[in-house]
């Protein structure tokens, strides 16, 4: 018995044609497109229950509400949110990295503590029976940073600062940081707010409205939604500034003036309209009167700005025979600018009687503080962080023995770099509560790592811009990826080991009695079938119905308020406009610089998110090296060919650049973008580019005494 | 002759792109790119391999300042009547012959031979050059609704195909009837997080979808129209020099 | 005996060849410009095709206009093929075989930078499996395959009358009844070889978006799959020509008479004549009549040096008229002018494979893009490369141990 060779042969080569008579040899074949697709290296998709939760973006400064797509209870992407105000579901590029970033190479993963030059992780423990330590030795002197511009957070870092003994709680400088100057040497309370969807006529002096400046989403929104699309437009947009820049594109205006001329641009709009016959009770109107003639006549601001005549005095006719007029001051980088510009932009609003009128500029109330001994916004945004850091550096003002970085990166993202940094290396005691290994992070003693959007509780609260006060909610929906904490919890633990009573335990405490006093606000509603533009518009504000508002806002909702404080000396301050705008000055071989930013390059304190490194076009950044813009007339007057490589020196230090001839930049100016240049992070960051912020130096404005920095001389070679 | 001649189909996406309100901010790139599971890339400002199915484009009117003049352009693919791409593949992984008139991408299917990279003017379509990689963890992030493409294959712009599928769903779940959605019912992840609200997203031949009137505006026109690709992208500005910048004209027809 | 000896009986029947030291020598040298090739190529395999010169906007690039041209020049072996057996001119019997080997090297070769060139080459075969009709590429995959088979059955007999092997009486008796049916071969390649040097030119001609390639046609062929062929078949016996010149050369012996080569060259320059009546009507046709219509004008095809109108008039000029009276009047007798004409010929469609890759992928079709430079970088030259040295090696061992000149022994008698 057994199989010969002959019957094995022929077993197998019958088996083999037979095979080939079944549907198995073409299945298999066909089946190779499927192994090949999936290698073992090719991740594979997640799988599971689709569903769909909400909360509000802290990367975005814009502040919009998010929709997050959940499988499995794993948050996948971000949208807008349709049902909160400040997105309407829009979303921005930064906005939109808030899932993937939790995963950023650049996370700090655990508490660090510096060690000669590098890190080592240390457990939350030992990092905060440290700190305990150090913070007890520094009483009295410390100091605060923070770059969160709209988090109750600030409430329980100021108490504690303040009950430590402060040497200062400061906030990153911004619009809200000029804007809140400027207000306060007017004589005015409150915080500037700018009701976008029911103005028609909108002059933008500087501010990049839709990309950085204020809540940008929601301004886009407003500004599409007077636009329907293939229609003729029912709102007119005039842009001031030294490029067309992503405001300007869509603007149906664009007058070229550089960022140093901003209030005289606004002052000689005023001598139009007071040559109209505009007039106004406000104080301070019959000297205002007297320096506008005497200085800012048509052929002042010519000399001063190459703005003609009629281009100003059609933009005056514009405004006043506007229904809805408003006037919007900002940088066209979203910092420096000084509060001159501002008030002069203000001067306007308060000549064509916009304040506190719908489709005007509103002075929106701030909302209770919870936490005993914290500090107001407005309180906060008195100091002046780069005016405290230069006296530091130049000895003139002794540095805090200890320093807490909360959100901010203040060695990246403030002007004149070197200076700073000189400073916050005399700072000997550094802590720094970020997320990511920022360049702030990497100076510090000790690395703190903060929970990110989705991994913690948080609020925003009237971010700076909205044209209504509003109370938005942070809500975790998961696990820390990594050994991090919430700040605002790590230093309520710290408070009670250095025995210092902040009333709380946890942070989610403070939150619910943010939302508990909320709830006894009068005016108060939740934004839901009715938005607050519509009811500053006339339509009357839904009642808050009582004992809800947390699970309203869990939901994704927004508390929102219309309304304004009482002013009651509001006025012009034409002494000290008189003092702080002036006709900026060019001369000889150097240029303006004209800095601009945009969201998809982050914020200081995110970097460039890993995706939005695809948006940046090859205009801007190739390879290692950015690119700066001018016009051709300004290439030839500096004797520079398009694609040259250039040195450009300022503040006592220079960048390196590429030339981009781009027309739409004013001629004397050099544009160039910000969020590059990074020293930390990963490598969608590292190394990408120069920092160009750190060629502007800091001077101090005529008047009102605050640092400026908005627009500065540089040299090209 | 032009391709072999395609269906109409009775229900048509298409897109309307109003140019005057884009800010070249890059949201709808940066939704596209996690909507579809692009990975990143660190090296992305290397525009000839990077992917990005939604791209802006700057355009501009060539005159010097003050004159000068911007705008932004997107460019999805777009989803021609007549995809000069199509024809071409030679093993059928690109086709267009299902409802809705999306030029699909089958990535099992495709060999890479890149040939309907090279037939497409408006470079919609990207190759896998390398593997993708995401950094570490980032792949949790991954939707669930797009594959992930090994290197090798060709992919583009599916108009969001399989919110079109969630949005069918969603409609037969409410005792609706699929084939016949609601204006904003499917509409792509660009769309939907623009926040300058640019674009606009629906069925071309329904009259109860907004874009149906949108695309008769005296505004409108398609990128390079006169090649016969017939786009189901359909863009809007009231400036002439950029309805211009849309297609190649002679000298002697630049005076109409 | 000795191994040098034993190598010496490989020899074809009364021939001499180099001494087996210098053989190997050259085969070294080839083989380390081919092992170079061969480690760019699974290093391509490895890390995907990141690692060339290759990218979005070319998605064909070197690879591609090497294939191209490749594959052009080595039409020499249907079209010879077709006149010496279907036409019957007898007297290319002289130089069939060394067409034939020409034309296995060169399908072979663009069959090994195809398999590259694909994105997932383990896929190649769904082109089978899955064909789209309409598709150029589709016919171009079936008919380079068919064709390949072809020239592999024409190959085979030639090997096997090495003179060791014809001694075994199987082997002598299927090369003789391959000679046989010789003929139907011939006439297969020649149908397959036709039609997917047409769909070659076909690919570009139906690039409807592309206005640089795309041309109008006859029935569902543009104009580029007929000019394809004639450009073909016009430069694939100067090629031939210039083989075999150049393996005289050095060899220092004499392979076939002038008498062929010339014939040779004269069948090149006849077609080449043609090929330059339809390529003048085609480029004036697509001046006047596909550009207009795209709102292109001739001016904007052209851009800097590397898509320099030089090189349109290069093709079209130098190397079309000039060489058709080279190859077709008396000047033919004189070898510098014969060479020089075939060498014309050639470069003429190499540019013309070159400029419809790459300048038609280079031309900005949208008004608000760029032309784009493309330039190979190691990995497609290194292959490219291999493919060269592995023609080289392929033409040496075919030269050395078979007997493909008939008239070498005779030509070399002292």
């Amino acid at each position: 018995m057994g199989v010969d060779r002959r019957a094995f042969l022929g077993l197998v080569a019958g088996g083999a044609v037979g095979t080939m008579f079944t549907p198995i040899p073409w299945k298999l074949l066909d089946d190779v497109s499927i192994w090949t697709q999936n290698w073992p290296w090719i991740p594979k998709v997640p799988k599971g229950q689709i569903d769909y939760v909400t909360t509000t973006s802290k990367l975005c400064p814009a502040g919009e509400g998010l929709k997050i797509m959940r499988v499995a209870g794993n948050p996948i992407t971000a949208s807008g949110n349709p049902a909160h105000p400040l997105s309407s579901g829009g979303v921005s590029a930064l906005a939109r990295s808030e899932v993937y970033m939790l995963y950023s190479p650049a996370r700090v993963k655990s508490p660090m503590k510096k060690s000669g030059k590098a890190f080592v992780p240390i457990t939350w423990e030992q990092a905060l029976i440290e700190m305990a330590d150090k913070l007890g030795a520094a009483k009295g002197s410390v100091a605060c940073i923070s770059g969160d511009q709209s988090g109750t957070v600030n409430e329980v870092l100021s108490a504690f600062v303040g009950k430590l003994g402060t040497a200062g709680y400061f906030m990153m400088p911004s619009e809200a940081t000029t804007a809140a100057k400027g207000m306060q040497v007017m004589g005015g309370k409150g915080q500037a707010g700018y009701d976008f969807e029911n103005a028609d006529t909108v002059l933008v002096l500087g501010a990049d409205i839709f990309e950085t400046w204020g809540t940008s989403t929601r301004n886009r929104k407003a500004f599409s939604a007077k636009r329907p699309v293939g229609v003729k437009p029912a709102s007119n947009y005039i842009y001031v500034g030294p490029t067309r820049n992503n405001t300007a594109a869509v603007c149906d205006q664009w007058i070229p003036a550089s960022a140093a001329d901003l209030g005289v641009v606004a002052l000689g709009i005023a001598w139009h309209l007071i040559k109209a016959g505009a007039t106004s009770a406000a104080p301070g109107f019959d000297t205002l009167r007297a320096v506008v003639n005497g200085g800012f006549g048509p052929d002042d601001v010519k000399r001063a700005t190459g703005i003609e005549p009629a281009v100003l005095a059609g933009v005056a006719k514009a405004l006043a025979s506007s229904k809805a007029a408003m006037v919007v001051t900002g940088s066209p980088f979203g910092q420096g600018l000084g509060a001159g510009a501002f008030m002069a932009g203000m001067a306007l609003n308060i000549l064509l009687g916009r304040i506190n009128k719908p489709g005007g500029v509103y002075a929106l109330p701030e909302l209770a503080t919870v936490v005993p001994g914290a500090m107001t916004r407005e309180a906060m945004l008195k100091a002046d962080l780069p005016g405290f850091l230069k006296a530091v550096a130049d000895g003139k003002k002794p540095a805090p023995k200890a320093l807490l970085v909360y959100d901010a990166n203040p060695a990246y993202g403030l002007p004149e770099a070197a200076t700073m940094a000189k400073a916050l290396e005399k700072i000997p005691y550094k802590v720094s509560f970020s997320s990511f290994m920022d360049e702030t992070a990497a100076m510090c003693d000790l690395v703190l790592p903060n929970s990110l959007t989705l991994e913690r509780y948080d609020d925003v609260v009237t971010p700076y811009g909205s044209g209504f006060c509003i109370y938005s909610l942070v809500t975790p929906y998961q696990k820390p990826v990594h050994d991090t904490r919430p700040t605002g919890d790590v230093i309520l633990a710290l408070a009670r080991k250095l025995s210092i009573e902040l009333k709380f335990d946890n942070f989610l405490q403070v939150l619910k009695e943010k939302v508990a006093s909320l709830a006894k606000t009068s005016g108060g509603f939740v934004a839901k079938d009715v938005m607050p533009w519509q009811v500053a518009a006339g339509k009357p504000a839904p009642a808050l119905a009582g004992g809800d508002l947390w699970k309203a806002l869990s939901a994704g909702y927004a508390w929102t308020m219309v309304g304004s404080v009482t002013q009651t000396g509001l006025g012009f301050a034409p002494e000290v406009l008189a003092k702080a705008v002036k006709p900026g000055k060019t001369s000889g071989k150097t240029v303006t610089l004209a800095p601009y930013a945009q969201l998809r390059t982050g914020t200081p304190t995110t970097g460039i998110p890993c995706q939005d490194l695809t948006m940046v076009p090859d205009t801007e950044l190739l390879g290692e090296t950015t690119m700066v813009r001018m016009g051709s007339a300004t290439a030839k007057a500096l004797g520079v060919k398009p694609g040259a490589m250039v040195k450009l020196t300022g503040a006592g230090t220079h960048c390196k650049a590429q030339v981009h001839i781009f027309e739409s930049v004013m001629t004397g100016v050099v544009s160039a973008p910000l969020g590059f240049g990074h020293t930390a992070f990963d490598i969608f960051s590292k190394g990408k580019g120069a920092n160009y912020l750190a060629l502007l130096p800091v001077t101090e404005e005529p008047g009102t005494g605050m640092s400026m920095w908005a627009a500065a001389e540089v040299k090209i070679a | 002759m032009s391709g072999h001649s395609f269906k109409e189909f009775p229900i048509t996406w298409g897109m309307v792109i109003d140019i005057d309100k884009c800010t070249g901010c890059g949201a709808c790139m940066a939704s596209c790119q996690t909507e579809n599971n692009v990975n990143p890339q660190p090296e992305a400002t290397n525009k000839l391999r990077s992917t990005s199915w939604m791209l802006v484009y700057e355009l501009t009117n060539d005159k010097a300042f003050p004159d000068h003049d911007v705008a932004f352009l997107p460019r999805p693919c777009q989803q021609c009547g007549n995809p000069p791409c199509v024809s071409v593949c030679p093993v059928v992984a690109t086709d267009k012959n299902e409802d809705g008139g999306i030029v699909s991408q089958i990535y099992p299917r495709c060999i890479g031979c890149r040939y309907c990279v090279a037939a497409c003017p408006y470079h919609v379509r990207y190759f896998g050059w390398y593997d993708p990689i995401w950094p570490e963890g980032m792949t949790k992030t991954l939707s669930p609704l797009t594959s992930v493409r090994p290197r090798g294959v060709v992919e583009k712009c599916t108009f969001c195909h399989h919110r079109w599928n969630l949005a069918k769903d969603a409609a037969r779940a409410a005792g609706k009837d699929p084939e016949d959605l609601e204006d904003g019912a499917y509409v792509t992840a660009c769309v939907q997080n623009c926040p300058s609200g640019a674009l606009s997203f629906g069925d071309l031949k329904n009259p109860k979808h907004k874009v149906h009137e949108l695309i008769k505006s005296p505004y409108a026109f398609r990128l390079l129209e006169r090649l016969g690709t017939k786009p189901q992208v359909y863009y809007i500005s009231r400036r002439e020099w950029v309805r211009k910048l849309g297609d190649n004209y002679l000298k002697s027809e630049k005076t109409e | 005996m000795s191994f040098i000896d034993i190598e010496k009986n490989w020899y074809p029947e009364g021939v001499t060849r180099c001494g087996l030291g210098k053989f190997m020598g050259w085969l070294g040298f080839l083989g380390v410009i081919a092992l170079f090739g061969l480690i760019a190529m699974l290093v391509c395999f490895y890390y995907g095709l990141g690692v060339t010169g290759l990218d979005n906007y070319f998605g064909f690039g070197l690879w591609i206009t090497f294939d191209l041209a490749v594959i052009a020049l080595g039409a020499g072996a249907f079209f010879t093929g077709l006149i010496r057996y279907i036409i019957g001119v007898d007297e290319l019997k002289n130089i069939i075989n060394l067409t034939v080997i020409k034309g296995f090297i060169c399908y072979s070769g663009a069959m090994l930078i195809l398999s590259l060139d694909v994105g997932q080459p383990i896929r190649s075969w769904f082109g089978y499996w899955h064909p789209n009709v309409h598709s150029m590429l589709t016919e171009v995959i079936f008919c380079i395959t068919c064709y390949l088979m072809v020239l592999i059955i024409e190959y085979v007999p030639l090997i096997l009358e090495q003179k060791q092997l014809n001694k075994i009486p199987f082997l002598h008796n299927l090369a003789h009844q391959m000679h046989v049916v010789m003929p139907l071969f011939a006439g297969i390649g020649a149908f397959l070889s036709t039609f997917h040097q047409g769909s070659l030119g076909g690919m570009y001609g139906v690039m409807f978006a592309r206005p640089y390639a795309f041309r109008e046609g006859f029935f569902i062929w543009p104009w580029t799959f007929f000019l394809f062929v004639l450009s073909a078949i016009s430069s694939g016996p100067c090629l031939t020509v210039l083989i075999c010149g150049f393996m005289e050369k050095l060899s220092g012996r004499k392979l076939t008479t002038y008498r062929i080569k010339s014939l040779m060259a004269k069948i090149g320059g006849t077609m080449l004549l043609i090929y330059m009546v339809f390529k003048y009507l085609d480029t004036w046709a697509w001046i006047n009549g596909v550009l207009p219509r795209a709102g292109l004008t001739f001016d904007q095809m052209f851009y800097g040096l590397v898509y320099g109108k030089w090189l349109f008039f290069t093709e079209i000029v130098l190397c079309l008229p000039v060489p058709v009276i080279f190859l077709l009047t008396p000047l033919r007798k004189k070898p510098a002018f014969m060479y020089t004409g075939a060498i014309l010929a050639c470069l003429g469609v190499i540019i013309n494979r070159y400029v419809f890759t790459v300048q038609a992928l280079a031309q900005p079709v949208l008004p608000f893009t760029k032309w784009v430079v493309y330039s190979p970088n190691w990995a497609e030259w290194a292959t490219s490369g291999m493919v060269i040295a592995y023609g080289f090696i392929i033409m040496s061992l075919s030269y050395r141990y078979l007997p493909i000149f008939p008239q070498e022994v005779g030509l070399n008698k002292k």
